[in-house]
């Protein structure tokens, strides 16, 4: 199931406790930045686990290295509410030497509720670096 | 005291100044992305309050209009420059870009000191009873006279 639906997030247990949603019951625009980042990091996390030695490579080639948001831009479509079930899709868009444009949507089945284009730059002791070859290929080979 | 809390309106620009903690920061003490979207919606709050207290009757006709209305995020175009780290005192700037008859489009900048670090283009609506409504006049003309 979590290998299936990794991006499947339930908003009540976002929502309820932890002063993600306000009164209304709305979800709180700042926290679709939440969820789709862990969008991101699912989605580098199972290219990761389809390729295990990506990931030491990337690490061989820049160490500690670490994905930063450069930019975002972001259609607010529809509210999520409190107990929705939600579904995070993330495509690569752009794949670059140093950096990597994700478009990203939030849906409640069928609904679109979020629409995103962010661009991330490779970070490595601080810097920006190239994103090492095994990554982009990776990535590259799920662009549409 | 109660305007160092709202900041100020300058020029037609509203400037609010914040001291970084350490939960707006992620595992390396530098500043998480979303929590700059707190922070700008900080910002934009601050800049309708002291609207609506340089204009007593304004807040109160918008009321009136518009019962029970509140202002949603409909777009956000963001760059972020530079990082902010753990203690810094950062500054909103929040500006109206384009106001027409159900949206606003107001730009705003995350700054220390003389370093710009975000940049975004935010355009709200307004929303009463659930349902898009047009902006009442006197919040309209509060906000083009700062243009």
């Amino acid at each position: 199931m979590i290998l299936h639906r990794p991006n499947e997030i339930n908003v009540l247990g976002l929502s309820s406790n932890n002063g993600k949603s306000d009164f209304s019951g709305i979800v709180y625009h700042a926290n679709y930045l939440r969820f789709m980042e862990r969008g991101r990091t699912n989605y580098l996390r199972l290219l990761g686990a389809d390729q295990r030695a990506l990931f030491d490579e990337a690490e061989t080639e820049a160490p500690g290295f670490a994905f930063v948001v450069r930019a975002m831009q972001l259609e607010f479509l529809r509210p999520a509410h409190m107990d929705d079930l939600l579904d995070v899709v993330t495509r690569p868009l752009e794949v670059r030497g140093a950096s990597i444009t994700l478009h990203q949507e939030i849906r409640r089945g069928a609904i679109l509720l979020l629409e995103a284009d962010v661009k991330v730059a490779f970070v490595s002791g601080g810097r920006a670096r190239p994103i090492p070859r095994a990554l982009r290929v990776a990535m590259k080979a799920d662009q549409a | 005291m109660t305007a160092s809390l709202n900041g100020e309106i300058r020029d037609g620009r509203h400037h609010m100044r914040l001291r970084v903690y350490l939960e707006d920061t992620d595992a390396g003490q530098i500043v998480y992305h979303a929590s700059f979207l707190r922070f700008m919606e900080r910002g934009r709050t601050n800049y309708l309050r002291l609207l609506g207290t340089n204009q007593q009757e304004l807040l109160a006709e918008a009321q009136e209009d518009a019962p029970g209305f509140a202002f949603v995020v409909r777009s956000m175009k963001i760059d972020f420059l530079k990082s902010a780290v753990l203690d810094d005192v950062l500054e909103v700037v929040t500006v109206p870009e384009e106001v027409k008859g159900a949206s606003i489009t107001l730009f705003q900048e995350c700054r220390r000191g003389t370093d710009l670090l975000v940049t975004a283009s935010v355009r709200v609506a307004l929303i009463s009873g659930g349902k898009a409504q047009r902006i009442p006049r006197a919040l309209r003309l509060a906000m083009q006279a700062d243009k």
